[in-house]
């Protein structure tokens, strides 16, 4: 065949889609529910509206081609499903296929990004960490809080939607605390204010309590009600810490004695719940509330302490007893041999029939 | 009352329903010739002492265990966390196992090299023999019974080489587990072995142990023999009661002593219970008697001479436990082929000690 004919616009040939033609492009297909329901009924058909929406859509409108189409993400002719391990979109890879344009200052160059730190400060959070070293799917990365498709950056009053898609109870605490109301009036960024945004690090008792460490003291003075609220809530935390860990110590050394230690354990599970939900209950800023799950807790693991205390003394009991049982035996035995011996000499020496 | 009414007496109440005057006689007469090999004699009442504690202490866990997949380990749990002393009891059967077997291989081996297999005693030998299986069959059987990882995959990894035996190995893999599978009808299966039909064949054999002992005595060392023969002289011997019995009973009470000690200080793990879907853990291996087995097969290639490595492996213990059930009409008298069974005896024995190092070693 003619490659004029055959490569020619009446044949239906294309050709090499020029970047800011990419999105209509892969949209012909991927955008006509009648024809993509054929291969699977529930899959979306809104992926190129929802690029529209977002800052790489709208820059590519504006006509800079340097931004992200479909291709950088999804690759040209290898595309692979989402749910392939190797693809650039596995939520294992998302952040390094955004880090090719968002780490390099020079393709970047005149962004409105503050800095382009964002995948390096990911990289250090507990997202990253469940998500690439504990392989919990789950956990989010950048298209989890930015969208994929419509990918745009959380403005100011959206950042708790965001957060509190999986954080719920917290978001719910947070919204009926005094600082709902507070933040915004402040210009600060809802959960990114304290927790930051992409190096969200492991929370602890160090950022209530004075010090260097402490994300009150940004806008509290060290001994307004604010900040002594935040010390009485990181001493009962503590306290709660403290007391699940000396339980733990002695149902492990119960446990390295060869006791049993199965029942003590799930209670303390449930103190370590406890914890959890005190520590979730600090966003209420309500003192009570924080309090009335430290306490249940430490009752709880007050309970379990006393169980493993009681396992250890159990196993000393045992090893009294083993003491005295063995004395009693040499005891046994030294007599049987000294009666062996006396009457040694009057048996009889006798031949073998 | 003229004459009085002489007081009751137990002995004389029986002695006037049973005539166990014979008996007596018997034991006041009986004698265990004293030789700088004597000491061994005792391997023998060891072993049955330590056989009669499993049996006591099996009987109290029967109280309280429950043969199911699901009751299984709980009831196992419960003996050990809430049944009084049911720690020890449990600690105790577990320890005992151990140390039977190691008893009873230790009473195999000095009756080997002592050659008490000789005529008249083949019988004795044999029963003896049959005892050591059944000893071993125990401890394979009551290892599934608490249900726990290494209880599981010990016997799934058993029972699979029991199945490759050739022609009958299928019988006997479905035979031991009650399936294709090892499963909640595997340990109800094993239970039935452990409690009721090993016990009731045990019982038997060891009767006739007994009695075959009683009846040729104890046996005396060729040199020995041929010392007193020569000196014209039979060896000194002790009385059995109460000479040798008392002895015996020192023995007894430092073995209860060591178990006791062993089961406060290392109580026997209850372990993770059993989970089917599971994958073994890494390393797992059997006890420690039928290491040295685990581990040769190990090294044996997959094809020998075009035959399945494993199976001739399994074919070779065969032969050789039959060599050895053998060895009193290998070698009935001092003969030529003597100092070759006995060379064989002492690296059977060094094999059995190297391959369990190995397999703990490597």
């Amino acid at each position: 065949m003619d490659p004029k004919v055959a490569m020619g616009p009446a044949s239906g040939w294309r050709g090499k889609p020029s970047r800011r033609q990419v999105p209509e492009f892969c949209g012909r297909c991927h955008s006509d529910p009648t024809f993509m329901h054929r291969f699977k009924p529930t899959v979306q058909t809104d992926q190129v509206a929802q690029y529209y929406t977002s800052r790489h859509g709208q820059r590519l409108r504006q006509g800079d081609t340097r931004v992200a189409t479909c291709i950088n993400c999804h690759s040209v002719h290898n595309i692979k499903r989402v749910a392939d391990p190797s693809a650039p979109v596995y939520p294992t890879n998302v952040a390094a296929t955004c880090e090719v344009c968002h780490r390099d200052a020079e393709y970047m160059a005149g962004s409105s990004l503050p800095n382009l730190n964002q995948v390096e400060d990911y990289r250090r959070s507990v997202h990253y960490q469940a998500l690439a070293g504990a392989g919990d799917l789950a956990a989010p990365t950048c298209s989890t809080c930015h969208g994929s498709h419509g990918a745009t950056p959380p403005g100011v009053r959206s950042v708790t939607d965001v957060c509190g898609t999986c954080h719920a109870h917290n978001r719910r605490l947070f919204e009926e605390s005094p600082h709902q109301a507070a933040f915004p009036a402040i210009g600060a960024p809802g959960c990114v204010q304290c927790h930051s945004n992409h190096a969200i690090l492991r929370s602890s008792e160090a950022m209530l309590s004075p010090g260097p460490t402490s994300v009150c003291l940004a806008c509290h003075a060290p001994d307004d009600p604010g900040a002594r609220r935040a010390q009485a809530m990181t001493e009962t935390l503590r306290e709660l810490d403290q007391r699940i860990q000396s339980a733990r110590d002695a149902l492990e050394r119960a446990d390295q004695a060869g006791m049993d230690v199965t029942s003590a354990t799930a209670g303390l599970t449930v103190a370590h719940n406890r914890l959890v939900m005190a520590r979730t209950t600090v966003h209420s800023l309500d003192l009570a509330q924080v309090t009335a799950e430290t306490s249940q807790g430490i009752a709880v693991a007050g309970r379990v302490l006393q169980e493993g205390n009681d396992k250890l003394a159990e196993l000393q009991q045992r090893r009294r007893g083993v003491a005295l049982f063995s004395v009693l035996v040499l005891v046994v035995v030294l007599t049987l041999y000294l009666y062996i011996r006396e009457s040694s000499e009057k048996e009889a020496t006798e031949k073998i029939e | 009352m003229p004459g009085g009414q002489a007081g009751f007496s137990l002995s004389t109440w029986v002695g006037e329903r049973l005539d166990l005057a014979p008996l007596r006689e018997f034991v006041r007469h009986k004698t265990v010739p004293r030789h700088r090999y004597s000491h061994w004699y005792y391997l023998g009442g060891m072993t049955l002492f330590l056989f009669l504690i499993q049996a006591a202490t099996g009987i109290l866990l029967l109280l309280y265990y429950q043969p199911s997949e699901s009751a299984a380990f709980e009831s196992v749990r419960f003996i050990m966390t809430q049944v009084r002393f049911g720690w020890l009891i449990r600690s105790v059967h577990g320890w005992c196992a151990n140390l039977l077997i190691a008893v009873a291989f230790a009473h195999m081996f000095s009756t080997f090299f002592l050659k008490s297999y000789r005529k008249p005693r083949e019988l004795t030998w044999l029963s003896g023999m049959f005892l050591l299986l059944l000893m071993l069959a125990f401890g394979f059987s009551g290892y599934l019974l608490p249900w726990n990882t290494l209880s599981y995959f010990a016997t799934l990894v058993g029972s699979n080489i029991a199945g490759q035996v050739p022609l009958l190995g299928d019988f006997f893999l479905r035979f031991l587990r009650g399936g294709e599978n090892v499963t909640g009808a595997t340990l109800t299966r094993f239970f039935g072995f452990h409690v009721a039909i090993l016990p009731a064949i045990t019982g038997l054999v060891l009767a006739l142990h007994l009695w075959l002992i009683q009846v040729h005595g104890m046996s005396l060392p060729p040199s020995v023999e041929q010392e007193f023969a020569e000196r014209h002289a039979a060896p000194p011997a002790i009385r059995f009661f109460p000479g040798f019995l008392l002895r015996e009973l020192m023995g007894w009470y430092l073995a209860l002593g060591v178990l006791a000690g062993l089961a406060a200080l290392f109580p026997w793990e209850l372990g993770v219970k059993a989970d089917l879907f599971a994958s073994a853990p890494p390393g797992i291996k059997p006890e420690w008697y039928f290491l040295y087995m685990f581990e040769t097969l190990k090294y044996i290639p997959a094809r020998v001479l075009g035959f399945d490595g494993e199976v001739l492996g399994i074919l070779a213990f065969v032969l050789a436990g039959l060599l050895w059930m053998l060895a009193p009409f290998l070698d009935p008298v001092q003969g030529r082929f003597t100092r070759t069974i006995r060379g064989a005896g002492v690296a059977v024995l060094l094999y059995i000690a190297l391959m369990t190092v190995i397999a703990y070693v490597g």
